[in-house]
């Protein structure tokens, strides 16, 4: 993450915690990918390659008994100045557990749950924070995007990688390249219908995406899956269509039901590899009965992606 | 000739001072009203969950006739911004001071106030019930300052006619 970004974050916090995440080495901050806090929790950057607890001077400690911890008055106020005040506003993102900033942030929270049918209604005393930082990484896909097409097509794709290990940020990428197009590499450009279910791939704030997804891409924010997948067959005549996190028996169903519509499908998957993805039932017939064309396997972010 | 000017002035000024200060009932049910159609915006703004309370609020400073209310609602919208430091309660009481033009009673503030205390940290269901009643509770605010109008208006420009007399009166005795 640049150290922009980092900067442009801090902008959301109140100003005490502006002042003490300011006071955090730039090298720390340049990269954090989440920042998480809760009530009697210290205050911790976590990246891809670090994990550290920050004290009330901004110094990293390694005990943390001596992390700043954050009281229910601060919370409110960090709540106050991430809501805009208006958690009536944000019910259906914190029945899901995060809310959406602009930029495309997300914030996680956690708390108490309140259920009505076994389903999550909403979320009140809530007692911890993970800010997730949102951030583009132009021309990360450029290595592997060759052999995701063939005669002007894109091949179902499936990215499989660790939690934290950039598959939603590859999928974004992936997504802009195959709709904007790829002069240099000669791949032209694709209308993609985009489902992205927890917002985070699009980072809609108020229907409006915030990342960069390409022109071509139609973007059905904070949808189910399934549902916005036929939505999107039915309406936008999609060329691809993407989505995040899939693994079920009827994301098999429905990948099949996309390419017999004669679109390609672009997912992402959690596992560390092809073995670990095949011990999952839901995988393995993704893995080895549709028409999948295309694994990427993503091992750290820095790190050059496999291709199956 | 200058005793009876003299006393038509008197007489004219202390039934201004009355008149004047039956106004102020008036003003008083004129700014519950003025409240009563702001916390109805608000009301639509919240039920039409994606409204977030910036936005609410400069919806409802572009709706309202009063300058006090303009001008304090807007200022609200532009200190609810990310990062801010003021919380809604904060702001709120803020324009409950501005717009109250010194003649809110007591009942009337707390009822305001109240509104600032939740409003904006629950679910829609929950705000507009509270909001429900809080407009319900206004509305009986008003109802007794239409009626203390009536009875006091009258008085008040009675009494200043009254005191204005007795004033001559004095004075001649």
């Amino acid at each position: 993450m640049s150290l922009e970004t980092w900067r442009t974050v801090l902008k959301f916090f109140p100003d005490e915690m502006r002042v003490l995440l300011s006071k955090i080495n730039s090298e720390i901050g340049s990269q954090a990918l989440e920042i998480r806090w809760g009530i009697h929790r210290p205050l911790e950057i976590v990246g891809n390659k670090i994990n550290q607890i920050i004290s009330s001077d901004g110094e990293v400690v390694t005990d943390a008994d001596f992390g700043c911890l954050l009281n229910e008055r601060s919370l409110k106020k960090l709540l106050n100045a991430l809501t805009l005040g208006s958690m009536y506003a944000m019910e259906e993102e914190l029945m899901q557990g995060y809310i959406t900033l602009p930029g495309g942030h997300r914030v996680g929270l956690a708390g108490h749950t309140v259920l009505t049918d076994n389903k999550v209604r909403l979320l009140r005393d809530i007692s911890t924070i993970n800010f997730r930082i949102a951030e583009a990484h132009i021309g990360i896909a450029d290595e592997i995007l060759p052999r995701l097409w063939s005669n002007g097509k894109f091949l179902t794709t499936l990215i499989l990688a660790p939690p934290l290990g950039g598959k939603t940020t590859m999928l974004r990428e992936i997504v802009r390249c195959i709709s904007n197009g790829v002069p240099h590499l000669a791949l032209p450009g694709l209308r993609v219908g985009l489902v992205d279910e927890r917002s985070e791939i699009a980072g809609c704030y108020q229907g409006v995406p915030q990342l960069d997804i390409g022109y071509r891409t139609d973007v059905l924010d904070a949808c189910p899956k399934r549902e916005g997948t036929y939505q999107l067959l039915r309406a936008m005549n999609p060329q691809v269509i993407a989505t995040d996190e899939i693994g079920t028996v009827d994301d098999f169903a429905m990948i099949e039901d996309i390419a017999n519509a004669g679109v390609a499908f672009l997912g992402t998957a959690h596992a560390c590899n092809l073995d670990e993805a095949r011990q999952r039932r839901g995988l393995r017939d993704i893995l080895e009965h549709s028409s999948m064309k295309r694994i990427v396997v993503l091992n750290g972010r820095g790190v050059l992606p496999e291709v199956f | 000739m200058i005793r009876l000017c003299g006393a038509v002035l008197i007489i004219f000024g202390t039934s201004a001072l009355g008149i004047l200060h039956a106004a102020r009932f008036h003003e008083r049910c004129r700014v519950l009203r003025e409240w009563m159609a702001v916390l109805g915006t608000l009301k639509t703004a919240i039920s039409y969950n994606t409204c977030l309370l910036p936005d609410a609020f400069t919806n409802m400073a572009l709706e309202s006739e009063d300058v006090l209310f303009r001008n304090s609602l807007k200022k609200a919208a532009q200190d609810l911004k990310y990062g801010s430091t003021h919380s809604v309660s904060e702001l709120w009481e803020n324009i409950v001071q501005q717009t109250s033009n010194n003649v809110l009673k007591a009942a009337d503030f707390s009822e305001l106030r109240r509104v600032g205390m939740f409003l904006g940290n629950s679910d829609t269901h929950d705000q507009l019930e509270k909001l429900n009643l809080a407009i319900m509770n206004l509305q009986g605010n008003l109802a007794q300052a239409t009626s203390d109008a009536a009875k006091r208006t009258t008085l008040a420009g009675y009494s200043g006619f009254a005191s204005g007399i007795m004033l001559l009166l004095l004075m001649w005795r």
